[in-house]
């Protein structure tokens, strides 16, 4: 047997590597009653791959490497969103130890999870070929389950698992109806080849058929309305620095499944699926704000707003098809990264405040009164990254909505852009009104913090906050990476 | 060059940011250090970039980074080093400098002095990225931070509350003319489709702008210059500022930011230089207030009042001396007037801080022999800026005057040159209350004056020195070293005006003789009032009650205000607010909001939490799409 390239999948590979070592070093690690003890070891093994895998990653920019019978690929594009995944799981596993040893769920599988979910993210960003997609994001899909769950004894956590577990099914499964199609009708899995076979027939129904169920089990990952459900419960249910993690890494995996495997595998159909993804984003954009208006939870209103900016995103997913242009494209890119820091850093914030008081938090808009007295420093960072997501100026939310609404208007869509300026100035009522609370309501009980912020929480705030900052700053490098990321796609 | 103007200034940004984050628990009291460090190194940089700029004829432009750029919208983070900024970057960064030494002595023990030093170095910060900015935008950005750092600092002692109207005021009022900067960069895009300063000047130069945008551009740019400079009618706020405390009235209120307005128009100089117009009611404007405020300056019992109207007056010459096309003069002048200006704040300073916070010149007297370096300091920028041979003040002032003549204004000469007079006389009437007769403060205060300790003597005797030799870097005509190191940048500007550089003639030293004769009659005449004759002021106050009044309560410019922009905005804001606000603004914002909530709750049932109303969801998506791509 043919050994095949392993290059570009040494990044998976260490951090497979990674995830068993922490399996298998947990054991030995000395415990203090169930869920207690020290897990520096094992933290430290899952961040060490991380960073190799992102090293590694970086180390092999500009290549171009075909593998697995052309299964996957390394390219920039692949390398950017691998890049990316490492960051957001490291941010994510940085905040989790305070929170984990808070609910005495402190274990060492819980990050062997982690790193499993991102090796599925990876393959699907690289992944050229339905099967391969399909696997991966299995893969991804099933280690969520698990750390949805991951507070077993608690119903909520429960819940949040079984309800992801079971519409995650459904979508997966009209996602494999819809592959099967394709397979049908072009006798290939792999992108390219589809690509080649439908290229000319892009408008037959069959096809369309076949390309919209793929679209829509994509859609549910991405929690796009109207498969956009199961969201809100799943991350209220979910420990939040799972919920953070939920939000950033699988949804940016998913689109960037989305644009790899519709942009080179039905070009025929352009037209079509970006009228699908137009559709959707409206849908989207408008349930994602008006839901996230009348919530009175944080967490749940985190929850809506994520899906309102999928909203967004997909409207640059959905420009990129209708005009046959890359320049939406790249600003969905560059929203991604900015939206992993803002949205880890604020979903964040609630992690630390619900460690602070495990038993009385609830995540409501009432206990965040006097928050700007008692903690400022979380105030000022959660206002920091609510300001973000509205999109101020000077943070990395608004160079994200430019660059992805001057793509869309660029596309000639300009109507679009409107709608989506015009939700997300709504949304601006939901985000100020947590600043309001925090600084200018008088608190109802006495809500003092135990802890100052500090040790990986308080690293995984900084370099979110700091991250944020920069790219509203200094966006320009950040573009020109994404722009000779996304040309690697068309190779 | 290129590859460190940008540390200039980051340098005092780093400074702040850690002296604002670590102050409070960290640094305390020792907080002056890094900030005096990292403008110590501001200053060694500008420095060298003025070295190495000598002779350079075209501006070094750096472009940092693209903030963001679409299409042909391009905002650029780019700094420009020319002879312009090195000259302004050198002023800036070195009387800072002075200035964080001295107020280590005289800030010491404030409850805020990491606050202080923090706000101090943000403050250096903006106006170095202000004289440094390559184009408007940023030359705004720099500009609105200067304002930001201005308002916080006159507002230190936030607990009083005059020193807190004292900032909203200097806020509001900058405002008005901001208005007006603002207006003239979004004019300056659309004109020349471009915001760099390069590519603007070069069009000018070009020509085929029509002339009315040109007015446009000018004016809106003057009308920020004015608000931020202070000149009439947006004065008002610059006496008000005082209440911050002396350092920052001597660094931002006399030194640098008030000169901004003047650098902003230098900077400018080809689009001024282009419609002659404009150029007319820049010197109108500045003789004006040059005189105006000199006027008001002889009535202050403040001693810092006094030095603010007499701030309002030089800048009024400044102006003057940029409305005939005398560009480098009127750097020249900023240049000097910097230096004894910040030294006549800081003895000022002194003074009071020897007395424990006294301010009235009433309660003061006979300090010469208890304070005798603040007094010989003071009296060196007493000296120049009233004007008297050798010191800095003659040589610009006297630049000014030459160069008004020579350009045949010769109304704006004469003004200016009584203005002269006034000038010295309210100068040395400051001296001779404070240091001269009989001591008027009450015994206690009397028995703990003190002198100043190093800290701030020191830069007292630095400035003192520049204040007696600066004026030598711009002797008149062809002897100027700064005209003719300025030359590059106002080349085109002064072609357009068609002057050249000419030798002196008989009338330049006639015009001096006469300037100086009148500066020594206006201190003769202040020595005899306040040390031969002391019963003269009350005297004549008496006599002339009418006119001492108007001119002690300031021309009633403040009530005139009150009674009319400020009450008619205020009723009008009122009213706006009972009928078109409350009513319609608001009810279109509660109606929607009444609206969105309203679809939230009628949404609401759907996310019922039931897993089978989810799977229902997902199948309607699903049949809906599956409908569309059959039938259509």
């Amino acid at each position: 047997m043919q050994v095949p390239d392993l290059v570009p999948v040494i990044p998976e590979l260490i951090l497979l590597v990674a995830a068993c070592a922490v399996l298998l070093v947990e054991p030995f690690l000395k415990t203090e009653g169930p869920g207690r003890g020290d897990k520096t070891a094992v933290m430290g093994i899952a961040l060490a791959g991380l960073a190799g895998s992102l090293v590694v990653s970086l180390a092999l920019v500009g290549q171009h490497r075909v593998s697995f019978a052309g299964m996957l690929v390394l390219d920039d594009w692949a390398v950017f969103f691998k890049v990316l995944f490492a960051i957001g799981a490291g941010l994510t596993i940085l905040m989790s130890p305070l929170y984990l040893e808070a609910h005495r769920r402190h274990l060492g599988e819980y990050y062997a999870l982690i790193l499993f979910a991102v090796i599925g993210m990876d393959l699907m960003a690289a992944a050229r070929d339905f099967i391969l997609l399909y696997l991966a994001l299995e893969l991804m899909a099933i280690s969520s389950y698990l750390l949805a769950a991951f507070f077993r004894y608690r119903a909520r956590s429960n819940e949040s698992a079984l309800k992801y577990f079971l519409t995650g099914t459904f979508a997966s499964a009209i996602m494999l109806y819809g592959i099967s199609l394709v397979y049908g009708q072009s006798g290939a899995t792999n992108y390219v080849a589809v690509g080649q076979v439908l290229g000319g027939q892009g408008g037959s129904v069959a096809v369309l058929f076949a390309v919209f169920l793929v679209a829509m089990g994509l859609a549910f990952k991405v929690s796009a309305a109207p498969f956009h459900m199961w969201t809100p419960d799943v991350y209220q249910g979910a420990p939040t620095p799972v919920a953070a993690f939920f939000s950033v890494g699988p949804k940016a995996a998913a689109f960037s499944a989305i644009m790899a495997a519709f942009v080179v595998a039905f070009p025929g159909a352009v037209k079509e699926w970006g009228l699908l993804f137009i559709v959707l984003s409206i849908v989207t954009m408008l349930v994602g704000n008006v839901f996230a208006l009348v919530q009175t939870n944080v967490k749940r209103m985190l929850a809506y707003s994520s899906i309102a900016h999928a909203g967004y995103l997909l409207t640059g997913v959905g420009a990129m098809g209708w005009a046959g242009n890359s320049y939406p494209g790249q600003g969905v890119m560059l929203y991604l990264a900015a939206y992993t820091f803002m949205n880890l850093g604020a979903f964040g914030v609630l992690a630390y405040l619900k460690s602070q008081r495990p038993e009385s938090f609830d995540h409501t808009l009432k206990q965040m009164a006097g928050l700007g007295r008692s903690s400022p420093w979380a105030a000022v960072l959660l206002s920091l990254f609510l300001l973000s997501l509205t999109g101020i100026p000077g943070t990395a939310g608004f160079i994200g909505k430019f660059y992805v609404f001057s793509g869309v208007v660029w596309a000639g869509l300009w109507w679009l852009a409107v709608i989506g300026v015009l939700l997300s100035a709504v949304s601006a009522y939901y985000y100020l009104r947590v600043i309001i609370y925090m600084f200018f309501r008088e608190p109802e009980g006495e809500y003092a913090v135990k802890h100052p912020i500090s040790g990986g929480m308080a690293g995984s705030l900084a370099v979110s906050a700091i991250a944020t900052l920069i790219i509203g700053i200094v966006p320009s490098w950040l573009w020109d990476a994404v722009g000779s990321a996304f040309i690697t796609l068309f190779r | 060059m290129g590859s460190y103007i940008w540390l200039i200034p980051v340098l005092p940004l780093v400074a702040f940011i850690i002296t604002l984050i670590f102050g409070k628990w960290w640094i305390k009291d020792s907080a002056h250090w890094l900030p005096v460090l990292a403008m110590a190194g501001s200053f060694g940089l500008s420095l060298a970039a003025f070295i190495q700029i000598r002779g350079s004829a075209e501006p070094v432009v750096v472009e940092l980074w693209r903030w963001f750029s679409v299409g042909s919208f391009q905002v650029p983070f780019s700094l420009q080093m020319d002879q312009l900024s090195s000259v302004m970057c050198l002023v800036v960064s070195g009387i800072s400098l002075l200035i964080f030494i001295y107020s280590k002595g005289y800030m010491h023990g404030d409850t805020g002095y990491y606050r202080f030093f923090a706000y101090m170095s943000l403050f250096g910060f903006s106006m170095l990225l202000l004289v440094l900015a390559g184009n408007y935008l940023l030359l705004y950005l720099g500009w609105e931070a200067v304002g930001l750092c201005s308002y916080y600092l006159i507002g230190y002692f936030y607990h009083k509350p005059e020193a807190a109207a004292a900032g909203k005021k200097a806020f509001i009022v900058n405002r008005v003319g901001d208005f007006g900067f603002g207006l003239g960069v979004m004019l300056i895009f659309v004109t020349f489709g471009t915001l760099d300063y390069v590519g603007v000047f070069q069009q000018v130069g070009v020509g085929g702008i029509g002339e009315g945008a040109l007015l446009a551009i000018a004016l809106l740019l003057f009308m920020g210059a004015m608000g931020k400079s202070a000149q009439f009618p947006l004065h008002v706020w610059l006496p008000d500022a005082m209440e911050g405390p002396t350092p920052v009235s001597a660094l931002i209120h006399a030194a640098t930011m008030v000169t901004a307005g003047v650098y902003l128009v230098a900077r400018s100089a080809v689009i001024f230089a282009s419609v002659p117009t404009a150029l007319l009611v820049v010197g109108i404007i500045g003789t004006f207030t040059a005189i105006f405020a000199a006027v008001i300056g002889i009535c202050q019992k403040d001693i810092k009042k006094v030095l603010a109207y007499s701030t309002v007056s030089q800048l009024g010459y400044m102006f003057m001396a940029l409305g005939v096309g005398a560009w480098a003069i009127a750097i020249f002048h900023l240049m000097t007037h910097a230096f004894f200006k910040a030294l006549l704040f800081l003895g000022a300073g002194s003074v009071i801080h020897s007395l424990g916070g006294e301010q009235d010149m009433d309660k003061m007297g006979g300090l010469r022999k208890r304070i005798p370096a603040t007094y010989y300091t003071l009296v060196a920028g007493a000296l120049a800026l009233s004007g008297i041979f050798p010191f800095a003040g003659f040589w610009s002032k006297d630049d000014i005057l030459g160069s008004v003549w020579r350009d045949g204004q010769y109304l704006f000469w004469a003004v200016g040159l009584i203005a002269a007079f006034i000038t010295a006389f309210y100068t040395f009437r400051m001296i001779f209350m404070t240091f001269f007769g009989k001591p008027r403060m009450d015994e206690e205060t009397g028995e703990h004056i003190h002198e100043s300790p190093w800290s701030m003597i020191v830069p007292l005797i630095v400035l003192a020195l520049g204040a007696l030799l600066a004026g030598f870097l711009g002797l008149p005509g062809k002897l100027g070293v700064l005209q003719s190191f300025l030359e590059p940048v106002f080349g085109s500007a002064n072609h357009i005006l068609g002057i050249h550089e000419h030798s002196l003639a008989a009338t330049d030293y006639v015009l001096m003789v006469v300037s100086v004769i009148v500066a020594m009659l206006g201190i003769v005449l202040a020595w005899f009032m306040y040390v031969k004759r002391t019963d003269l002021p009350a005297l004549a106050g008496r006599r002339l009650q009418p006119v001492y009044r108007v001119v002690y309560n300031k021309f009633y410019v403040d009530e005139f205000y009150a009674a009319t922009v400020v009450r008619l905005t205020v009723d009008g804001s009122r009213w706006v607010w009972r009928n078109f606000d409350e009513k319609i603004i608001d009810g279109a914002v509660h109606g929607t909001a009444w609206l969105w909530q309203r679809a939230g709750q009628v949404a609401r049932p759907v996310q019922s939490g039931r897993v089978q109303n989810y799977l229902l969801g997902m199948f309607i998506g699903l049949f809906v799409v599956v409908t569309v791509v059959v039938f259509l």
